[in-house]
C-alpha cells in the first residue's frame, strides 16, 4: 500500500501531512499478548492497556496474577519481569495433544481468560539458502549493488490445513520491512515443498540470516491476518475498512468489557546462515 | 458562410387500405353528373350491386356531387376529402360512416446532416399541438396522427431546429437530417417550441450527457474529457474520492449500476485512476436513469447508465484524435457504402508509462501503469426497414505498482444488433452479445511465481419491441436471457519445477432471464409510463454446494454435508416481479410534476472488502446462500422551465429501501475462498435525499448548478433493532456548478466548482501494542467525517484558425485545451492514515493524505481532418 501511495505522490502531486484531530474518548482496554512454544523455555505473557491514539506510550500492567492451565489440570505460574512482560517461573513447552488456557487476575479482581488452544505439529525447514540480485544503487547513481535474500524450502504435511507465520532476523534483529507479519497457508501446496523467495527482505554480505517458521492454529492465523490488515493497509480507497481486531480473550467478571490481544501457541522451526 | 441546407427526403408508403377486398370499390358509378342528396345516392349505388352498408340516421343530410363513370372508391374518397363521410371495408362490405379523420403513422429517423449519423433524443413536434415525440436509442421516431397538413419542427440540442410542412395522407416514412450549429457566438434564436423534453418526458430523474453535440463536457484532470467525471457534476451522482473507481447513484453501491455500452454490460467502467473506459471520441450519448428504471432494463438495483457509441460518418471519411498528458487517441470513420453503411474505429492508449518511468527510482523499476481501449462499430442500413450494427469494445489495463504483483484486467464486449420495422408502428430491436470481464494477477510473491485468473463471461440474447398506437400511446415489450459463467479463480504456476498445485475454484453458472411489458399513455394532463418486469435466476451445476447446520450461520465449523450437482442440474431458483410506474402531471405549459416507483432485483454482486472497488474484486451470483438484492425507490419531482426553455430547473426527492445487500465480515478472506458465504453478511440499506438542478441550455453562457442533500446508510440485518450506520460514500451536501463561456469564435472557457461534505471516516479511540506493532482500535464505524471537499477547475479551449492567410479554408480542424485542476491548490483530504510515528516509536500519528496537494495543469491537442 505504501508503495502505491509513493508512486501516486510522485505522479499525482499528492501530499501527506501529520495532523491533530479530535478523536473519540479513549477506552483504556486491557491488552494481552502471549505465546507458548514447543521449545522448553521461559514462556512470556505481556499485559498492557490501550490509551488514546494520540496519547503517550501505552501503560503496562505490573501487578496481575498470571497463570497458564492445561486441560489436565496442570498449571504454570508467571511472574512479572519488565515492560509489562511476565515470564513463566519454570521453563516448559507446549505439547501436542494438550490444550492450554491463560488466566489473569487483575488488581481489581477481574478474571481474564483466553479460550483453550492446542498446539500444531512442527513443520520443518528443509533448506535455507542465500540468493541475490543486482539493482541500481540509489546512493551511487550509475553503480549496481547486490542484494542478498533468503530462499527457504519447507515441507508441508498433507491432509489438513496448516497455517504458517515466518519471522526473519538480520543479525538478531527482526526484519519488519516491508511486512512485520508474514503469513502463509498451505492452500496452494498442500503436502508439498513450500518454496519461498523473500526477495523483499534485504541482507548484505556478512549478515547473520536467521529464519523462524511458526506453525500456528487457524485462530491465531485469523487474528494475525486481521491485525495485519488493520496496521498496514488502512484508510485509502483501496484499503480495508477499519475493524476491531477480535482475539480469544475475555473478561469473565465483566463480559461487556472488550479485552484485546491474543494468547496462542506456536511450533517453531529455526535455521540460520551467514551471508557469504 | 452559412451553407446549411436542409435535406428532406420522404418515401411515402403504400396506403394502409391495401390488401383488403377491393372488388366493390372498383365498381363504376353510372349516375348522371350532378348534385344529389347523399343518402339516396348511396342507396342507388347499393342497389346497383355494390356491397355498401350505412346507417341513414348517422349520415348528414347533404348534397354531394356525382360524376358518371367514377369508381366507388374515387367517389367515397372525394367525400372523405370534403369531410362528409368516411369509409372502410370489412368482410367484403363497404361501411360508410359519418366523417372521422383517419389516422396515419409518421415514422423515420432523424440524422446529422453532415455525418448522416442518427441522433438520439432528437425531438419531433407538431406545431400548434402538444403532440410530438423523441427519437429512441437508434434515432428512430414514430408518431400517429390524424390525416391532414402539419407544421413539423425537428429540434435537438446543438442543432438548428428545422421546420417543414407535411401533408399526411397515408403512413409515411420520413427521414429528417438537421445541421449542427456552426456559429455559437450570438444568442441562438430560440424557437417557440424549444426542447422541453425535461418537463414533457414521462421518465423522471434522467441525467443526460450528449457527447457528440455541443453540450458542455468540461475537461477534467490533465485536460482529459471524461464521461464518468462529467456525470459526477450531476445531482445524485457521487464518487467516494479522487482515487476511487466507481460511482454511487442515489446512495447505491458501485455494483448496483447497470452500465451498458451499446447494450452490453461493462463490469468495470474504470481504468487506472478515475479515467472511464468510455473513449469520449467514440461515444454519442450517455443517459443515466437514477430514479425510474424503465421496465426494459433490469439486473441491477440502483441505476442504469446507458452509453451508446457513435455510428461513424456515413458521408465521408474522417480522422480525429488527440494527445494529452494522460493518453493519446485516434478515431477513423467513414462510409462503407455511402449513405448506407459506415464504420467507426477508435483506439486510445495511456501515456502514463513514460511519465512514471522518468520519476521512478530503482525500487520502482517494475512499476508500470497503462491502459488501452479499442472501439469498433460497423452499421449498415440497407433499407428503411432494417439496420444492422456490429460493435465491439476491447479494453486492457495493467498496473504493476506496489503489491509485488502485476495486475491485468479488461472488459471485452462484442455485440450484434438488428433494428427491424415490422410496420410503421412496430419497431423492434434484436441483439445478442458476449461480454467478458477478466483479470489476471501475476504474482511474484513469497510462495513462488504464479498467475491468478478470474473471469466473468455473459452470453446474451435480447429483443425489444415498441408498438405506437398514437403519439401518446405506445407499448413496449420484450425478453432477455443472459447466461453468466463465472470463474472466480484459478491459480497456476509459471515455474515447472515448483511444487505448488493448480487450484481451481468451482465455476458458477446462472441463467438470468426477464420479460417485460410496459405502456406509455396519456390521460388528460397525466402521462403514464408503467409496466411490469418479471425476472428470474436459475443457478445450476456443476457445482459442489456445502450444507451448513440449520441453526448456525455458515462458517467452516458448521458444515454438515456436501451436495454435488450435475452439469445443468438446478441448484437454486429465484424470481421477482418488478413493477415500475412513472406519472408525469403536466401542471402547466412550462412545468410538470413527476412521481415514480421502481422495484428492481439484482442477482449479481460485487464482493469487495475495500472502501472503493478494486479491479480484482470478485463478482458472485446469487446462490443457495446469497439472496438477490431487492431495491424499491420512490421519487417525486417538480420541473419548471423558464424563458422559453432556455432555463431548466428541477427539485426532486427520493427514498430508497434496499433489502439483502451483500456485505462481508470484518477481516473477511475473500480471495480464493471456496466458501465465500462463510465470510458474507446480508444487510439492509436505505437512502434518501433531495436534488436541485438549474441549467441554462442556450446562449453565450451555458452551464448548470446542482445540489444534493442526501443520506445513505446501512445496518447489518433486515428489520433489526440496530441503528443504521452511514455508508462510506455518504456525502450530506454535494454541490457542483459548471459554466462555459464562448469568448470569441475561436476561444471558449469553462469552470467547475465543487463542494461536498467530507466522507465518513472511522477514527481510532485508542492505540495498543501487539508484538511491537502499533494497532489502532476503532469503536464506532463512520462516526466522524473528513474535512469538507472543495475545488475549482478552469479550462480554455483555443481553436486554430479555420481560414489560411491566403483566404482558403484549412482542411484540418484542430484545437488546444488548457486546464487547471484544483486552481487554488486546496489540500483536499482523501484519507487519514493511523500509523506509528517514525520519530517516536510507540506513539501514534495521524497523517492526512491528499491526492492533489497542488494545482495541476494540463494540456491536450485535438484534431479532425
Amino acid at each position: 500500500m505504501k508503495r502505491l501511495i509513493t508512486i501516486l505522490i510522485i505522479f499525482f502531486f499528492s501530499c501527506e501531512e501529520v495532523v491533530v484531530i479530535p478523536l473519540p474518548t479513549e477506552q483504556n482496554l486491557l491488552v494481552v499478548e502471549g505465546w507458548i512454544t514447543d521449545e522448553v523455555e521461559r514462556q512470556y505473557v505481556r499485559l498492557s492497556r490501550s490509551n488514546s491514539f494520540s496519547g503517550p506510550l501505552n501503560p503496562v500492567i505490573e501487578d496481575a496474577t498470571v497463570l497458564v492451565q492445561t486441560r489436565d489440570g496442570l498449571s504454570q505460574t508467571y511472574s512479572y519481569s519488565q515492560d509489562g512482560s511476565y515470564l513463566s517461573d519454570n521453563p516448559y513447552r507446549a505439547i501436542r495433544g494438550e490444550e492450554y488456557r491463560l488466566s489473569v487476575v487483575l488488581q481489581n479482581g477481574d478474571l481474564i481468560r483466553s479460550t483453550w488452544t492446542p498446539i500444531e505439529s512442527k513443520t520443518d525447514i528443509v533448506l535455507l539458502s542465500v540468493d541475490s540480485f543486482e539493482e541500481r544503487d540509489p546512493d551511487n547513481p550509475g553503480q549496481n549493488r547486490t542484494i542478498y535474500f533468503p530462499r527457504i524450502t519447507a515441507r508441508d504435511s498433507a491432509d489438513y490445513e496448516n497455517f504458517y507465520r515466518w519471522i526473519l532476523f538480520k543479525d538478531g534483529q527482526q526484519l519488519t520491512d516491508p511486512e512485520s507479519i508474514i503469513l502463509q497457508t498451505d492452500r496452494i501446496f498442500d503436502g508439498n515443498f513450500i518454496p519461498n523467495d523473500f526477495g523483499d527482505y534485504q541482507y548484505d554480505l556478512g549478515d547473520n540470516m536467521k529464519v523462524e517458521l511458526h506453525t500456528i492454529t487457524k485462530e491465531a492465523f485469523d487474528f494475525l491476518s486481521l491485525l495485519k490488515s488493520q496496521t498496514t493497509t488502512l484508510s485509502a480507497a483501496a484499503s480495508t475498512t477499519p475493524a476491531i481486531v477480535n482475539g480469544n480473550i475475555s473478561n469473565l467478571s465483566r463480559p461487556e468489557e472488550t479485552v484485546l490481544g491474543f494468547f496462542g501457541t506456536r511450533a517453531v522451526s529455526t535455521d540460520s546462515v551467514i551471508v557469504r | 458562410m452559412n451553407r446549411s441546407k436542409y435535406i428532406l427526403f420522404a418515401v411515402f408508403a403504400l396506403s394502409c387500405l391495401s390488401g383488403i377486398s377491393q372488388s366493390g370499390l372498383d365498381s363504376l358509378i353510372t349516375i348522371k353528373n350532378g348534385n344529389y342528396p347523399l343518402k339516396p345516392t348511396l342507396q342507388s349505388i347499393k342497389n346497383s350491386g355494390v356491397p355498401l352498408a350505412f346507417s341513414t340516421n348517422k349520415l348528414p343530410d347533404i348534397e354531394v356531387s356525382v360524376r358518371n363513370g367514377e369508381s366507388v372508391r374515387d367517389f367515397l374518397e372525394r367525400q372523405h376529402t370534403n369531410q362528409i363521410v368516411s369509409y372502410s371495408v370489412e368482410n367484403s362490405q363497404i361501411l360508410v360512416k359519418a366523417y372521422a379523420p383517419r389516422k396515419f403513422t409518421l415514422n423515420g429517423r432523424i440524422r446529422d446532416a453532415e455525418s448522416n449519423e442518427h441522433l438520439i433524443g432528437a425531438n419531433i413536434q407538431i406545431k400548434g399541438t402538444e403532440l410530438g415525440g423523441t427519437t429512441n436509442g437508434y434515432g428512430y421516431y414514430s408518431i400517429t396522427l390524424d390525416e391532414g397538413k402539419y407544421n413539423v419542427i425537428i429540434s435537438h440540442i446543438g442543432y438548428k431546429s428545422f421546420r417543414t410542412q407535411i401533408d399526411l395522407r397515408s403512413n409515411a416514412y420520413v427521414g429528417f437530417s438537421i445541421n449542427p450549429h456552426v456559429v455559437q457566438l450570438k444568442e441562438v434564436e430560440i424557437s417557440s417550441i424549444a426542447n422541453d423534453a425535461n418537463i414533457s418526458s414521462n421518465i423522471p430523474s434522467v441525467s443526460r450527457l450528449n457527447v457528440s453535440s455541443n453540450s458542455i463536457l468540461t475537461p477534467y484532470l490533465l485536460g482529459e474529457v471524461d464521461v464518468i467525471q462529467n456525470s459526477l457534476l450531476q445531482p445524485g451522482i457521487k464518487a467516494i474520492g479522487e482515487d476511487a473507481g466507481g460511482i454511487h447513484i442515489r446512495g447505491g453501491r458501485v455494483d448496483q449500476n447497470l452500465i451498458l455500452l451499446d447494450e452490453a454490460p461493462i463490469y468495470n467502467p474504470i481504468h487506472v485512476g478515475q479515467v472511464s473506459v468510455f473513449n469520449p471520441d467514440a461515444v454519442n450519448d450517455v443517459k443515466i436513469f437514477k430514479g425510474f428504471i424503465p421496465p426494459a432494463y433490469g439486473g441491477r438495483a440502483s441505476s442504469v447508465i446507458e452509453v451508446r457509441q457513435r455510428e461513424g460518418n456515413k458521408n465521408k471519411k474522417s480522422f480525429s484524435g488527440g494527445i494529452g498528458i494522460l493518453s493519446a487517441r485516434l478515431v477513423a470513420e467513414g462510409p462503407i457504402k455511402k449513405g448506407k453503411s459506415s464504420f467507426l474505429a477508435s483506439a486510445r492508449q495511456s501515456l502514463l508509462n513514460p511519465s512514471i518511468e522518468s520519476f521512478a527510482n530503482t525500487s520502482a523499476r517494475r512499476e508500470r501503469i497503462r491502459f488501452r481501449d479499442i472501439n469498433l462499430k460497423i452499421n449498415s442500413n440497407p433499407n428503411e426497414r432494417n439496420t444492422y450494427y456490429l460493435s465491439g469494445y476491447f479494453g486492457k489495463d495493467r498496473n504493476a505498482v506496489g503489491f509485488n504483483s502485476i495486475r491485468n484486467w479488461g472488459n471485452t464486449t462484442l455485440n450484434f444488433r438488428w433494428n427491424h420495422l415490422f410496420s410503421p408502428k412496430l419497431f423492434s430491436n434484436f441483439s445478442s452479445f458476449i461480454s467478458e470481464y477478466s483479470y489476471k494477477v501475476e504474482n511474484e510473491e513469497l510462495s513462488g511465481t504464479s498467475v491468478f485468473n478470474s473471469r466473468i463471461v455473459d452470453y446474451s440474447i435480447k429483443s425489444d419491441f415498441t408498438y405506437s398506437f398514437k403519439p401518446t400511446n405506445e407499448i413496449n415489450f420484450g425478453f432477455s436471457a443472459i447466461f453468466h459463467r463465472l470463474k472466480p479463480g484459478d491459480r497456476e504456476t509459471f515455474d515447472v519445477n515448483t511444487t505448488t498445485s493448480l487450484i481451481e475454484l468451482d465455476a458458477e453458472h446462472g441463467l438470468e432471464s426477464a420479460m417485460y411489458l410496459s405502456q406509455q399513455t396519456e390521460v388528460g394532463p397525466l402521462r403514464f409510463n408503467y409496466g411490469l418486469r418479471y425476472s428470474t435466476l436459475h443457478n445450476f451445476g456443476p457445482e459442489q454446494v456445502l450444507v451448513y447446520s440449520p441453526d448456525a450461520l455458515p462458517s467452516d465449523s458448521t458444515v454438515v454435508d456436501t451436495v454435488s450437482f450435475r452439469p445443468g442440474q438446478l441448484i437454486k431458483f429465484y424470481d421477482n416481479l418488478e413493477p415500475r410506474l412513472a406519472i408525469n402531471w403536466r401542471t402547466g405549459p412550462n412545468n410538470s410534476l413527476k412521481m415514480a416507483y421502481s422495484k428492481t432485483a439484482q442477482y449479481l454482486h460485487l464482493i469487495s472488502n475495500t472502501r472503493a472497488p478494486a479491479p480484482t474484486d470478485i463478482w458472485k451470483l446469487s446462490d443457495t446462500f446469497i439472496p438477490p438484492t431487492i431495491n424499491e425507490q420512490y421519487s417525486i419531482g417538480f420541473y419548471q422551465n423558464f424563458k422559453q426553455n432556455m432555463w431548466e430547473s428541477s427539485i426532486e426527492f427520493y427514498y430508497r429501501d434496499i433489502r439483502k445487500e451483500i456485505s462481508y465480515k470484518n477481516g473477511a478472506d475473500l480471495i480464493f475462498n471456496e466458501n465465500l458465504e462463510t465470510e458474507l453478511l446480508v444487510n439492509q440499506g436505505r437512502s434518501f435525499g433531495m436534488e436541485l438542478f438549474l441549467k441554462k441550455k442556450y446562449g453565450k453562457f451555458t452551464g448548470w448548478l446542482s445540489y444534493t442533500l442526501s443520506r445513505s446508510e446501512t445496518r447489518f440485518e433486515d428489520d433489526s433493532k440496530d441503528a443504521f450506520i452511514v455508508n462510506d460514500f455518504d456525502k450530506t451536501h454535494d454541490f457542483s456548478t459548471t459554466w462555459a463561456l464562448n469568448i470569441s469564435d475561436r476561444v471558449s472557457a469553462s469552470a467547475n466548482f465543487l463542494y461536498s461534505t467530507g466522507i465518513p471516516v472511522t477514527l481510532p479511540s485508542d492505540k495498543y501494542s501487539f508484538e511491537n506493532n502499533l494497532v489502532p482500535h476503532f469503536v464506532d464505524r463512520n462516526q466522524s467525517r473528513l474535512p469538507d471537499y472543495h475545488r475549482l477547475d478552469f479550462s480554455v479551449k483555443w481553436k486554430a484558425k479555420k481560414i489560411k492567410k491566403d483566404g482558403s479554408r484549412r482542411k484540418n480542424d484542430d484545437f488546444w485545451v488548457f486546464t487547471l485542476y484544483n486552481v487554488y491548490a486546496r489540500k483536499n483530504v482523501n484519507s487519514y492514515f493511523f500509523q506509528e510515528s517514525e520519530l517516536n516509536p510507540g506513539l501514534g500519528e495521524i497523517v492526512q493524505y491528499s491526492i492533489f496537494g497542488t494545482i495541476v495543469p494540463g494540456i491536450t491537442y485535438s484534431f479532425k481532418f
